[in-house]
């Protein structure tokens, strides 16, 4: 474990750079693993050297003490930093040792990347899941706020197929967590109220 | 020129992007040396050592050949002052005082250090 920067710590170059979360793993040589995500919302991986990296702020200055579990809505705790940076909200489907699998949108095309939990904050803890499974066929979303409105193709126990639409109508399929699906609220019916006087039509 | 050390600021010799050394395997002689892109994605690639210069070597050979240049007035780009040795301050280039005085956004000076900044970008 590195002895100069605790899991967690926002760093950055001693040069300019963007700024970092050291997640708590270090490679054979000693470098250690930083996270971030560049402006497209790509996660970003790299191992650094120590002695080029400065501590720019405390692992404490991220955490509202909340645990990552499935369906918690996370972020890098440093994109709360960087300015004028898009936060990224991800979305966790499942836990593997000391990681999180987070999933978000680029442009609609779903990413799932393992994260190291020390690299995670959870800014809200939403609680999901309809207490009826949705219906095959009804759009549905995730709670992420990149995630697109999508129509629910198939039920397979635990897991739900969705389907949806790119902007160059290519067809993308994913696999989610049913719990976590959220319908997507049709919108009401339009109503002119310039047909009515108050409230009763002419 | 001397080995290179971690965290060293170099380029490619005929090329101006500054790289930081991150790794060296001495066995290959190769470094490899990180850079940002403009869109917070990361670059690196290993070079042996005759393909890299130290950034602040390039900025010494500029000055010999530009001697009315000051070598604070190329400061005002992505240079880190911590990269200049004392000994440049002894040569005469500059003093202390004045390179803090150069980093101060509301100099009076700011035109003139633009241009001469200016002369050593349009110089690669």
């Amino acid at each position: 474990m590195s002895e100069v920067f605790e899991p967690g710590t926002g760093v950055q170059l001693k040069e300019h750079s963007p700024i970092m979360v050291f997640s708590g793993i270090e490679d054979e040589n000693g470098h250690l693993q930083c996270l971030w995500h560049n402006d497209s919302g790509h996660l970003q991986e790299y191992y650094f050297h120590p002695e080029i990296l400065i501590d720019m702020l405390k692992t404490e200055t991220f955490s509202n003490g909340m645990l990552v579990e499935i369906g918690s809505v996370v972020s890098l705790g440093v994109d709360h930093w960087a300015p004028g940076k898009p936060e990224v909200e991800m979305l966790v489907t499942g836990l593997n040792g000391g990681s999180a699998i987070c999933l978000w949108f680029i442009d609609q095309r779903c990413v799932i990347k393992e994260i190291p939990l020390a690299s995670l904050v959870v800014p809200r803890q939403v609680k999901y899941g309809a207490e009826e499974k949705p219906e095959i066929g009804s759009n549905i979303t995730l709670p992420i706020s990149s995630a697109p409105s999508m129509t629910l193709a198939s039920i397979d126990e635990e897991k739900g197929d969705c389907l949806w639409f790119l902007d160059s109508k290519d067809l993308v399929r994913g696999v989610f967590p049913v719990s976590l699906l959220l319908p997507v609220l049709e919108p009401s019916p339009h109503i002119d109220l310039t047909e009515y006087e108050d409230g009763i039509p002419f | 020129m001397r080995s290179l050390k971690i965290g060293d600021m170099v380029a490619l010799k005929r090329d101006h992007q500054d790289m930081i050394v991150n790794r060296i395997d001495p066995k290959a002689g190769l470094h490899e040396c990180i850079w940002f892109k403009g869109d917070g994605s990361i670059m690196a690639s290993d070079f042996p050592l005759e393909a890299l210069e130290l950034s602040e070597a390039r900025i010494n050979r500029f000055l010999n050949r530009n001697p009315h240049l000051k070598r604070y007035n190329l400061l005002m780009g992505p240079f880190i002052p911590d990269a200049w040795d004392e000994t440049d301050y002894e040569k005469g280039h500059n003093k202390p005082n004045e390179f803090s005085k150069s980093r101060n956004p509301y100099h009076d000076e700011n035109a003139d250090l633009d241009q001469q900044s200016q002369e050593f970008w349009d110089w690669f």
